[in-house]
């Protein structure tokens, strides 16, 4: 039998036509992977069934809910808050020189020369005058702001420093039109005296500021962490030397970190109303974030899916906090830390504030009352892969914009009256037994 | 922790209106453990299936193997389009099926002897349904999914005998064995307030049947052919528990094939699938009942390209699917008519078969399904 190939001249035709075909059915099944039915032949065709059904069921499952109030942490400020919101919030800040040097170098001599004169003296200072969503933009109306030495032996207790603020301490006050604000850089004149004398005896030079308006108004400057204050002055006519800010405080030597943190930092004058005591809250400043620990149904949790999972809170109007009337935005987020650590306080630190990895948000305005709910399906999704000894199964709540925005929202907490506790409203699916058609 | 209220209501009275019998799924065809593809080859459906009795390639006949003449290897792709058409409202689907591999090996003028694997089920499909779902007070929208993804397979060992010119002689052993992956979720528009939800597990089936075929030939004029299938036991698990037991349809069929015109066949066939023993294995509303497949059809030789005729093929089949379908368990009638080709190139090494075929199917309940499937057999002779 003759096995050569041995087609005729119309065979190539039929072998193109070939090839086509099966091009087309190697693109046919390519295109058929899936199947997928609209199902307008449902329900004639798929009858009503018992298998999957969502369930929905509600829980008192909060074990644990409590606020905390500090946040950020002294000298973690970023950026520094300088308020001035009448009868609801008065911050100040803290910049601290303490190291300025006896000697200069002058371009013309040789060796460095002692300060023994000092023709003027400022504090440049930047502003963050970005536009976050909820906070104050920049004042409308004139502010001052005064400088007063408030270098003490005491380091950071506000009780210490504020007695300091008074007009025999003042070294200096600027006011600014708004206009000039918006420069974002801004030069604060010390008396040149007082920078003199910590020259001369070598010590340390501490300034507190002081926003003075007629208005509710606040400005943040840009913390020691980005582009920090700068101590400026001139020793002589044609020579300016340049100070950065250091923190000589504390001194013991494992506290390296903090003294970096406190070259700048802000304390509160006034601080806000607190909240009753059932309640729970977030924001304010320094901010509040709260703890909520579940005690959750583990045959719901862990046997079926949960689809759906809404904190629901009831809220208790704040009609004293900063922008009571502006909404504020409060994120939860999952606390990663296992049994373990049961200091709340602690637990709370470890969370780091970022929006973008929130399960979800919910807005609120301060002075409002009434139920608000807040989706929490995918941190519950995360607890059944979880054990509870490794992952808590408990969240913190804080506001997306802490340490800048002083409003503050506050919601009864599980001490608060049945109807007005926390809740959560599960939705899930129970265990599906897949069988025979 | 305290549990404040529990309810199913409207939550699950929003969405049982969707809800899906996972037994159930939106066309006619695949209804129970899924359709039948008849285990026949490309060559023998474009002749509607009457010739699937003579056909080597098709797993239907052992005795037809001695037809093979020199050892092949052979498989075929099967892409189906379907259309499911409710009132004025119609769903398209794709269904890509792989139904039947089969290498054939001649010893000697008188015996061939084959292993061939065919879908004996196919249960492959996927159905969508868009509804709106109430959480108290919300409603989202959401669709439910439901389907499956396997088939029940039927593995053959098969060996024929021809003592003379006049008669073939065929057994076969079968090995049924099938998985099946069946899964229903539901996925949520608002997907940040809403979690999806998908589950699944693997169904899988195991059992055995005979098989025996005979023909008779008059050469040059006609061959009468017989085939029946033995069912054994089938048994249905799901992970390590036994769901239950069925038994594997016998079948029976008959094909009476003129083959006066050289090269050429015009054949007629029908066969009794008893698929009502496979309803031990039905839990949900779609019975299997018995079902006969009459089809006719020719397989005609062309004109020649090369050494070979270019073959044409032509035929008509009519049968009832093996499961009911709607609330009332009505039968699912198919008609279809196909055309297809087939060629030897390569010398005579390579066979190709392809084979375009529209089935209309219809249970007279509203709804009404008409499908094209595209079936490409590829076979080596080495």
């Amino acid at each position: 039998m003759n096995r050569r190939f041995d087609f005729r001249s119309s065979v190539p035709a039929i072998s193109r036509l070939l090839i086509a075909l099966g091009l087309f059915g190697v693109a046919a099944l390519s295109a058929c992977g899936e199947k997928l039915e609209a199902g307008a032949a449902c329900p004639l065709l798929c009858p009503a069934t018992k298998d999957v059904n969502l369930k929905d069921t509600t829980v008192d499952a909060v074990s644990i809910d409590t606020s905390v109030a500090g946040f950020p942490t002294i000298g973690e400020e970023a950026p520094l808050l300088l308020a001035a919101r009448g009868d609801t919030l008065d911050t100040r800040v803290i910049f601290r020189f303490d190291s300025i040097g006896k000697t200069y170098p002058h371009p013309t001599v040789p060796a460095d020369t002692f300060v023994t004169h000092v023709d003027s003296a400022t504090v440049r200072v930047v502003l963050d005058t970005s536009t976050v969503t909820g906070v104050p933009g920049l004042p409308t109306q004139p502010v001052t702001i005064e400088l007063y030495d408030v270098d003490s032996p005491a380091d950071t207790v506000a009780a210490d420093l504020l007695p300091l603020f008074t007009a025999s301490r003042l070294l200096g006050s600027k006011t600014f039109a708004p206009e000039s604000l918006a420069k974002d850089t801004l030069f604060l004149p010390v008396a040149p005296a007082a920078v003199l004398d910590r020259a001369i005896h070598g010590t340390r030079l501490r300034i507190g500021l002081r926003l003075v308006s007629p208005t509710s108004t606040q400005l943040r400057i840009v913390s020691s962490a980005t582009a920090g204050a700068v101590l400026r002055f001139k020793p002589a006519a044609d020579t300016a030397v340049t100070v950065a800010l250091r923190s000589m405080t504390p001194t013991d030597s494992s506290l390296v970190t903090l003294q970096g943190d406190l070259r700048d930092y802000v304390i509160t004058a006034k601080g806000i109303t607190p909240p009753p005591p059932n309640t729970i809250s977030v924001g304010g400043y320094p901010a509040r974030r709260t703890f909520l620990r579940f005690d959750l149904p583990s045959h719901i949790v862990d046997s079926s899916t949960v689809v759906r999972a809404t904190l629901t809170l009831t809220q208790y109007p704040m009609r004293a906090s900063p922008s009571a009337l502006d909404s504020l935005g409060i994120y939860p987020f999952a606390v990663t830390a296992g049994t373990v650590v049961t200091d709340i306080s602690r637990l709370l630190r470890l969370v780091t504030v970022n929006t973008l990895s929130a399960a979800d948000s919910l807005r609120v305005v301060p002075a409002d009352s009434g139920t608000r709910k807040l989706e929490l399906v995918n941190l519950v999704r995360i607890w059944r892969n979880t054990k509870p000894e490794l992952t808590q199964r408990a969240l913190v709540l804080a506001i997306g914009e802490e340490g800048v925005n002083p409003a503050i929202a506050a919601f009864f907490a599980s001490e608060a009256p049945i109807d007005l506790r926390p809740r959560l409203q599960l939705t899930y699916v129970p265990k599906v037994t897949l069988g025979l058609p | 922790m305290r549990k404040l209220s529990t309810a199913g209501l409207l939550v699950a009275a929003a969405t049982v209106l969707h809800g899906a019998s996972l037994g159930a799924q939106a066309n006619l065809s695949g209804q129970g453990l899924g359709f039948p593809t008849g285990q026949i080859s490309t060559r023998a459906e474009g002749a509607g299936g009457a010739t699937a009795e003579l056909d080597p390639l098709s797993m239907v006949n052992p005795a037809a193997l001695g037809f093979i003449g020199a050892t092949t290897l052979f498989f075929q792709i099967e892409p189906e389009y379907r259309r499911v058409t409710i009132g004025s409202r119609t769903d398209n689907t794709t269904t890509a099926r792989y139904p039947l591999f089969t290498a054939v090996l001649p010893v000697g003028p008188k015996w061939a002897f084959s292993v061939s694997s065919a879908t004996l089920l196919d249960r492959t499909w996927t159905t969508s349904v868009d509804s709106n779902v109430v959480f108290g007070s919300d409603t989202v929208s959401s669709t439910f999914n439901f389907g499956s993804s396997g088939s029940i397979n039927d593995l053959r060992i098969g060996a024929s005998w021809a003592p003379n010119t006049y008669l073939r002689l065929g057994l076969g052993g079968h090995l049924i064995s099938g998985s099946d992956r069946v899964f229903v979720g539901r996925t949520f528009a608002q997907s940040s307030a809403f979690g999806n939800f998908a589950d699944s597990t693997t169904l899988g089936f195991d059992g055995g049947a005979v098989s025996a075929g005979i023909q008779l030939v008059a050469p040059g004029l006609a061959i009468a052919s017989a085939s029946f299938r033995k069912g054994g036991n089938l048994n249905a698990t799901r992970n390590d528990t036994a769901l239950g037991s069925a038994r594997v349809p016998d079948r029976l069929g008959f094909s009476l094939a003129y083959i006066g015109a050289a090269g050429s066949q015009i054949a007629a066939r029908t066969s009794l699938d008893k698929w009502s023993s496979l309803n031990a294995l039905s839990q949900g509303t779609s019975q299997a009942v018995d079902a006969w497949d009459t089809s006719v059809g020719a397989d005609l030789a062309g004109p020649r390209l090369g050494s070979w005729p270019l073959m044409l093929r032509i035929g008509g089949r009519w049968r009832t699917l093996p499961y009911t379908a709607g609330p009332g368990n009505d039968k699912v009638k198919e008609q279809s008519f196909s055309g297809g080709l087939g060629m030897m190139l390569g010398g005579g090494r390579v066979l190709t078969d392809v084979t375009v075929l529209h089935a209309r199917r219809d249970a007279g309940i509203g709804v009404s399904e008409r499908a094209w499937t595209l079936s490409i057999g590829f076979g080596i002779r080495p």
